[in-house]
């Protein structure tokens, strides 16, 4: 419970980054195939521009130390120089602030539309 | 690891590497980016992957940095605000990356804590610019000059032969001796070598000497190599251009072929793509251009001079039994594969064992031996430069020494900071750890600044070292110069670092604060420590100036030497006679005596003559006996010195006569061109004193120790002693022979004049040119001789007497640095003394003595370090004893004078202090 009020806190307060959410998002699209190129590769490709590997890397840092993200080693690769590689999937307390995320503006939506209804009566 | 089909820069990877924290997640992301990298190059752009590989490893590499930074900034703050020690913040984590598993906390690593020590200590350094600018400038003063000397050895010495395993490749000397002295091979031991010889892949003769090359442009005299073909395939390197000559074009008739160096080509050609195949007059003769040199071709001659000479030619040799015996060629050669270099000097010296036993006559006492080509070009070189080393790094330790007295010094005003540090949990290490951070900083500081010092430094230098030396071109401040300076600047931030940080971070830190000792208690042996370490400086510097002393004392005495000749208004002209319009001795002798004439009618000229050897230059010499004496195949004579003079020689050059007279133009005629002449020669006091002591040598015979001898000879004169081989060795008995034609060696114009000598060298280059416009003519003066011959003592007594001013200078400030803080914190003690009675001058007296002992003590010391330094400098000093007691203790005063006047000022100030106002200041 702790965890998620603080889950909570930070998706009312401050809330998950842009980029946060879409890495969220893209990870949980590519499913079984969700390492970190084809994160950023998709990522670029959707916002049509180049993602800097350090805030992406970062994000997934955070993600990870805020129990939204986990990951799993899996072996090396002569691709890869012959280092691991993660694979990355999303826990359900990020899924849970991703909806509190985009509930947030949509409650704030509902607020604004009555208030300006309120004004045309 | 395996490598993929396209590998990522690698200091990209390394940076990364080393910003990320260890681990996993490190290791994946690594492999993440290698995937990447991979991708893009496989789609085309190999610059736009390398680009982007390295803007995303900097921005990862920064951002982990920063982050990990700004934890250990809060941390720090944290502590320093009282918050229960060890505590960190709990949302923040410094690394910004998990380890073995996901999220969980990991430890640090080495490279968090350096991130904040970095930040701290030079946080440490701005808040005090004078003290840290005093510190750098010291340092760079201790550390440039090592950085110089270093260059020096390392584009002289260190730097290797540019030859394919130039380890392979040795010099071969002849002696006659049982130890090894330098002669050149003859003609007869050469072939006798090459033929019989099994450990040499190569070997080869040479001669450096200078021609007279003309083309298109003015006749001009050119430094030049003849060498055998087999010499250029022993050195093992190919032309950048053409091909080099062969065994076939080493007789005389196919021998017209000449190779340029490169810079020669560059300078005199602009580099001409065409000029393999042109033709260039040489010596009056025509030579066809085969090749061009690489441009790293270098020849090592032990006789000095530039080791890239403008040309190479095929070496002829002359085969006949005048020339077989003489010792001229210069040798090296290429070991086999396998075969050691001690196997190799065996092999040959078997060979002259049995040249030996087959020609008696000439070769009786022959002995051959090896060493490494540098080696025997460098000469004494490498010993001076050792000795410069020793003494810039005596510099450094002073420096050292200095600083970490400030350090120590300056370590009362930390001692809260270090102890409240203390309190909150940071162990010793940690203190030490953070305090040799500091210092490193510092001593990296002033590396930079000692670079900038060495460049200028070594511009300098690369002037001032004598013209003789070669290789001077490959002096330079490279990357291992850098690595140099590098490794000295840790080492020395090491050195002065440890004591003071050790001192500051000691056990009982909090404890004394807790008594309320602190400063006071820690002040006491603080003091202690400093005057030890002042000691030491005045110690060293003292040995410094000792040497300094003894090497200016022994120039002195080099100059002082009588030349035995009046070397000034002395105009010397170097004219080669080798071309083909001089290949009779009549034509070289018609040459010498139409152009002494016509030089002596020239306005300003008193007398003109020439020479085949020069004072001051020896090295012409041959085994003489007493023409009473019988033949005595095993006793090899007197070694002689001989000169080959046009009368006239003798006045010109200003020797004088003491007894008989000097040679005329009748003995010239009477010289027979035949072996075993009856000569009439001069001889100096030096070969008579040898010969017959206390008799006179007129009338008296001589000849050459061979059978038949060479010559006979009947002493007509004598003269002074003419120093021949440099200034300081002894003369050497002298025969001054008439000038014979049937001689081929160079050949000296000398000429006396009433004034300046060189008002008179155009004029005299233009009575060459009408004789004959094809010779060069490089024209000086005897008394640049004179001065190039102690140029390379000169060299050495300038740069130690630098230094040891340099050292003083260090020492004089430490004194006056470390006395002014002494009495400062004494200000207290002062007033109350004075307000209790005591007298200014008692007070005075009382710290001059504080200062005097520990001086006394550094001056005890630094007389067994001047003692221990005469050891060392014992081979480079000329007649002056480096244990001379009045020496030492003239150098003892001078400090003690110099120490002196650096404390009486602090002194004088102590002892003016107002009672009051130090009790109020307290």
């Amino acid at each position: 419970m702790g965890k998620q009020s603080e889950v909570m806190d930070m998706a009312t307060e401050g809330g998950l980054e842009r980029l946060e959410q879409e890495a969220m998002l893209t990870i949980l699209e590519l499913g079984e195939d969700a390492y970190a190129p084809a994160i950023a590769g998709e990522l670029e490709t959707s916002r049509g521009r180049g993602v800097s590997r350090g805030a992406f890397y970062m994000a997934l840092e955070r993600l990870n130390q805020l129990g939204m993200l986990r990951w799993h080693i899996e072996g090396p690769s002569p691709e890869r120089g012959g280092y691991p590689r993660r694979r990355f999937e999303i826990t359900a307390a990020g899924i849970e602030a991703l909806k509190v995320q985009w509930e947030t503006p949509l409650h704030l939506r509902a607020w604004l539309e009555e208030l300006l209804a309120r004004e045309e009566r | 690891m395996n490598q993929g089909a396209h590998r990522p820069p690698r200091m990209a990877s390394a940076l990364l590497r080393l910003l990320l924290p260890a681990g996993v997640v490190r290791d994946s992301i690594l492999g993440d980016f290698w995937e990447e990298y991979g991708q893009k190059m496989a789609a085309g752009s190999h610059l736009a992957a390398w680009s982007w590989y390295w803007r995303q490893a900097l921005g990862l590499g920064g951002r982990s940095l920063a982050r990990r930074m700004r934890f250990w900034q809060t941390r720090v703050d944290v502590e320093a605000s009282s918050t229960a020690p060890g505590e960190a913040p709990e949302s923040s984590s410094p690394l910004a990356f998990g380890g073995g598993s996901n999220g969980s906390p990991q430890r640090g690593n080495l490279l968090d804590d350096l991130a904040i020590d970095l930040r701290y200590g030079i946080r440490q350094l701005f808040r005090r610019p004078a003290f840290t600018t005093m510190v750098v400038l010291t340092l760079a003063v201790g550390i440039g000059p090592n950085v110089a000397i270093f260059s020096v050895m390392k584009g002289l010495v260190l730097r290797s032969l540019p030859y394919p395993e130039p380890q392979r490749v040795v010099a071969i000397w002849q002696t006659e001796t049982s130890w090894r002295g330098r002669m050149p091979l003859s003609t007869h031991a050469y072939d006798a070598l090459r033929e019989g010889n099994s450990s040499f892949e190569e070997l080869g003769v040479y001669e450096p000497y200078y021609f007279n090359l003309r083309d298109e442009g003015e006749p001009v005299r050119v430094a030049g190599v003849a060498c055998t073909a087999s010499v250029l395939r022993a050195l093992g390197m190919e032309p950048a251009q053409g091909r080099f000559f062969t065994d076939d074009e080493e007789v005389a008739g196919r021998n017209q072929v000449v190779l340029l160096s490169d810079g020669f080509w560059k300078r005199r050609y602009a580099a001409d793509p065409g000029i393999v195949g042109k033709l260039v007059n040489i010596n009056g003769s025509d030579f066809q251009i085969i090749g061009i040199m690489p441009e790293s071709f270098e020849i090592l001659s032990p006789w000095g001079g530039s080791a890239r000479p403008d040309i190479h030619l095929p070496l002829v040799l002359a085969r006949d039994d005048h020339y077989q015996a003489q010792h001229w060629l210069l040798s090296l050669g290429r070991i086999k594969t396998g075969v050691t270099a001690r196997a190799a000097e065996a092999d040959i010296r078997g060979v002259a064992a049995r040249l030996a036993e087959e020609s008696p006559t000439t070769n009786a006492r022959i002995q051959v031996w090896i060493e490494p080509l540098l080696r025997s070009s460098l000469g004494g070189v490498t010993t001076m430069l050792v000795f410069l080393l020793l003494i810039v790094g005596v510099v450094l330790l002073i420096a050292c020494a200095n600083v970490a007295s400030m350090l120590l010094a300056r370590g009362t005003h930390r001692m809260t900071e270090l102890a409240v540090r203390a309190t909150m949990g940071a162990g010793r290490r940690r203190l030490v750890r953070q305090l040799l951070t500091e210092s490193l900083l510092l001593s990296i500081l002033g590396g930079a600044v000692a670079v900038l010092i060495a460049v200028w430094g070594v511009e300098a230098l690369k002037e001032l070292i004598p013209g003789r030396i070669p290789r001077i071109e490959g002096i330079q401040i490279d990357r291992w110069v850098l690595v140099f300076t590098l490794v000295i600047t840790s080492l020395t931030g090491m050195i002065f670092g440890l004591a003071p940080a050790l001192f500051a971070s000691r056990a009982d830190l909090a404890g004394a604060l807790k008594e309320g000792l602190g400063i006071e208690s820690g002040w006491r042996s603080r003091r202690r420590s400093l005057r030890i370490l002042l000691a030491l400086q005045i110690a060293m510097a003292f040995a410094l100036v000792n040497a300094s002393t003894l090497l200016v004392v022994s120039y002195r005495n080099v100059v002082m030497v009588p030349l035995g000749f009046d070397g000034s208004r002395v105009l010397l002209a170097s004219i080669y006679t080798d071309g083909a319009d001089y290949r009779t001795g009549e034509a070289r002798g018609a040459f010498w005596k139409e152009l002494t004439d016509r030089v002596e009618t020239l306005p300003g000229v008193e007398i003109a003559a020439a020479t085949t050897k020069l004072p001051l230059r020896g090295g012409n010499n041959g085994f003489v006996i007493a023409a009473d004496d019988a033949y005595d195949p095993n006793t090899r004579g007197v070694l002689v010195e001989y000169s080959w003079v046009i009368s006239g020689y003798i006045e010109a050059m200003g020797i004088p006569l003491l007894e008989g007279r000097t040679l005329e133009e009748g003995d010239l005629d009477a010289v027979s061109t035949n072996a075993g002449a009856d000569l009439r020669v001069v001889v100096n006091q030096a070969l008579v004193d040898r010969f017959w002591l206390g008799e006179s040598g007129i009338g008296r015979r001589l000849r050459q120790n061979g059978n038949p001898p060479a010559f006979t000879a009947t002493v007509v004169g004598v003269v002074e002693n003419v120093r021949q081989m440099g200034l300081e060795r002894p003369p050497l008995p002298e025969i001054y022979f008439p000038y014979s034609p049937i001689t081929r060696r160079p050949t000296f114009l000398v000429a006396r004049t009433a004034g300046d000598p060189n008002a008179l060298i155009p004029a005299v280059r233009q009575v060459v040119n009408e004789i004959d416009s094809n010779l060069a003519v490089t024209a000086t003066s005897m008394g640049e001789i004179v001065e190039a011959v102690t140029e390379s003592r000169r060299f050495s007594m300038l740069l130690v007497t630098l230094f040891a001013g340099t050292a003083l200078f260090l020492v004089i400030a430490g004194t006056y640095g470390i006395m002014s803080y002494s009495v400062s914190q004494r200000v207290r003690e002062v007033g109350v003394r004075v307000a209790l009675g005591a007298g200014r001058g008692r007070l005075m007296l009382s710290f001059l003595g504080n200062g005097l002992r520990f001086a006394a003590w550094g001056i005890g010391l630094g007389i067994i370090a001047a003692i221990w330094g005469g050891l060392i400098t014992w081979t480079r000093v000329y007649e002056v004893n480096p244990f001379n007691p009045v020496l030492i203790l003239g150098g003892a005063l001078l400090m003690l004078f110099v120490i002196l006047a650096a404390i009486a000022v602090p002194v004088y100030r102590a002892s003016r202090v107002d009672p009051m106002d130090a009790l109020r200041t307290e």
